[in-house]
């Protein structure tokens, strides 16, 4: 859980406010979170159906893309919960985990709006310190948005953990019978989302040609060697 | 301290560039990155002006700032560079601020549709038919494949403003960053089309139906395509997307092959 935990802070803040390695891209994030849970496939499985999903939203100015990160590490740690506690199949958990995740992870981004208006709140006092001739206050300042982002970083997570988790304990028959057969296919869904947002931002010189192209070519490939 | 003595050293360039990396610590919608502007160049005006001219200079840095984050270097160097040549006494036509106005917004739309729009995307395609194909290390090599232009730009774009000054701005043009973006983003649509063939013939497999039947799917995505341009939220389009196979599902099931 510490490992998690960790990761689910690191991850936050990597997102926006330090380094930017991009570590907090759902590919990378839920697939680590799937190192420390046991499960490293199926965190690459969440990483792939997650990560085009909200690709092409540029945090651009003050527009803040779905908290794509919480949303793929609560994904996983449902995936594996659904799994231990619910006993559901992987396939299972792993499609009722992203509809879950996608559901509740919409709070993650009202949670990141109000960690950015903390920190509006917070450089109310900047010009005061700076006239002061208060530096180090300005930098510890500065450094406690990283508090902020962290702290709704946790929150975003649990958001999504604990009532995930309530849900797929209480409802894990009806989930067993009615998603079970849906869950191979609906998987792949959520990818396939991602690829047309990609496509629908993309604004590129000849864009549905080279899509097509690149679709047709990996079709026959894919036709003659199976 | 004299005005030939106000110089920044290798040392102090090193912290100014390592906090670089918080520099969105305390982003807001007042001043976006400008707490964490005047937080980085810190460092750098303390070693170029007495505490008593500090107060001045400081405010300059810790207004309404916002580029896109890996750009911010390039544009702090330069600043840095200004500065430094006003702190001697130089005289220069343009103030650090002015010049950082200038160039942030621009810079802003480069970084946007190079790194976020561009690089990204294709670096997040490619290793997506690694992951695909179940290979554990594909996310590895999307890490790599972003972190190499991610410092490459943070570290030669903070050496040319610093070494360049104003001139780096025209280094910068000579990099054709904005070609590069829309190269990486044709490339990135070839690459995904790809994908899509993938998912698309797995996806029917796994329904028991031939992959020859793969372009059906394609056209499946253009209408996807086509509602998400005009504002469907991809969330929206999960949503109706499992509610469609599932009702398919069911009535397939259900009705056209009801066991008798």
């Amino acid at each position: 859980m510490g490992g998690l935990a960790l990761l689910c802070l690191s991850c936050g803040l990597d997102r926006t406010a330090l380094l930017q390695f991009m570590i907090a891209r759902p590919l990378i994030a839920a697939s680590m979170a799937g190192w420390v849970l046991g499960q490293p496939l199926l965190g690459l499985q969440v990483g792939v159906s997650l990560e085009l999903l909200w690709l092409a939203h540029l945090p651009v100015g003050a527009s803040i893309p779905p908290d794509d990160t919480q949303i793929a590490l609560g994904t996983i740690t449902l995936a594996v919960l659904g799994m231990r506690i619910g006993a559901l199949p992987a396939e299972t958990a792993l499609f009722t985990s992203l509809l879950l995740g996608l559901i509740l992870g919409q709070a993650g981004r009202f949670l990141d709006h109000r960690a950015r208006q903390w920190n509006a709140r917070m450089v109310l006092r900047v010009p005061d310190l700076v006239e002061q001739g208060e530096f180090e206050q300005l930098e510890r300042l500065h450094l406690r948005g990283l508090l902020h982002f962290g702290l709704v970083s946790f929150l975003s997570f649990l958001v999504i953990v604990l009532p995930g988790t309530g849900l797929l304990y209480l409802g894990r028959d009806l989930i067993d019978k009615w998603l079970t057969p849906l869950s191979s296919v609906g998987v792949l869904l959520v990818p396939l989302v991602g690829v047309a947002g990609i496509w629908a931002q993309n604004r590129s010189h000849s864009r549905s040609a080279l899509f097509g192209t690149g679709f047709v070519l990996i079709w026959a490939l894919l036709l003659v060697w199976k | 301290m004299s005005e030939t003595q106000r110089q920044l050293d290798r040392w102090t360039l090193m912290k100014v560039w390592i906090r670089l990396f918080f520099l969105q610590a305390s982003w807001n919608y007042e001043t976006m990155q400008g707490l964490g502007v005047a937080y980085a160049v810190l460092p750098g005006l303390r070693r170029l002006y007495p505490p008593q001219e500090l107060p001045g200079v400081v405010a300059d840095y810790s207004q309404y700032f916002n580029t896109h984050p890996y750009m911010t270097p390039s544009v702090l160097g330069t600043a840095l560079k200004l500065q430094q040549e006003m702190a001697q006494g130089v005289t220069i036509g343009i103030s650090p601020r002015q010049y950082s106005e200038m160039v942030m917004a621009p810079y802003a739309a480069i970084g946007d549709a190079l790194f976020w729009g561009g690089l990204r995307p294709l670096a997040a395609v490619l290793s997506l038919y690694l992951a695909f194909l179940g290979v554990l290390w594909a996310p590895l090599v999307f890490f790599v494949a972003q972190a190499i232009p991610h410092l490459w730009m943070i570290g030669m774009g903070f050496y040319f403003g610093l070494r360049h000054g104003l001139l780096s701005v025209e280094r910068i043009q000579q990099w054709k960053l904005s070609d590069k973006a829309l190269q990486c983003k044709q490339v990135t649509m070839f690459a995904l089309g790809g994908f899509g063939a993938l998912l698309a013939v797995t996806g029917l497999e796994k329904a028991n139906v031939s992959g020859i039947w793969a372009p059906g799917v394609l056209l499946s995505i253009a209408p996807m395509v086509y509602l998400m341009r005009r504002g469907v939220t991809p969330m929206l389009m999960v949503v109706v997307l499992v509610g469609a196979w599932a009702c398919l599902y069911w009535s397939l099931t259900n009705v056209v092959f009801k066991p008798l």
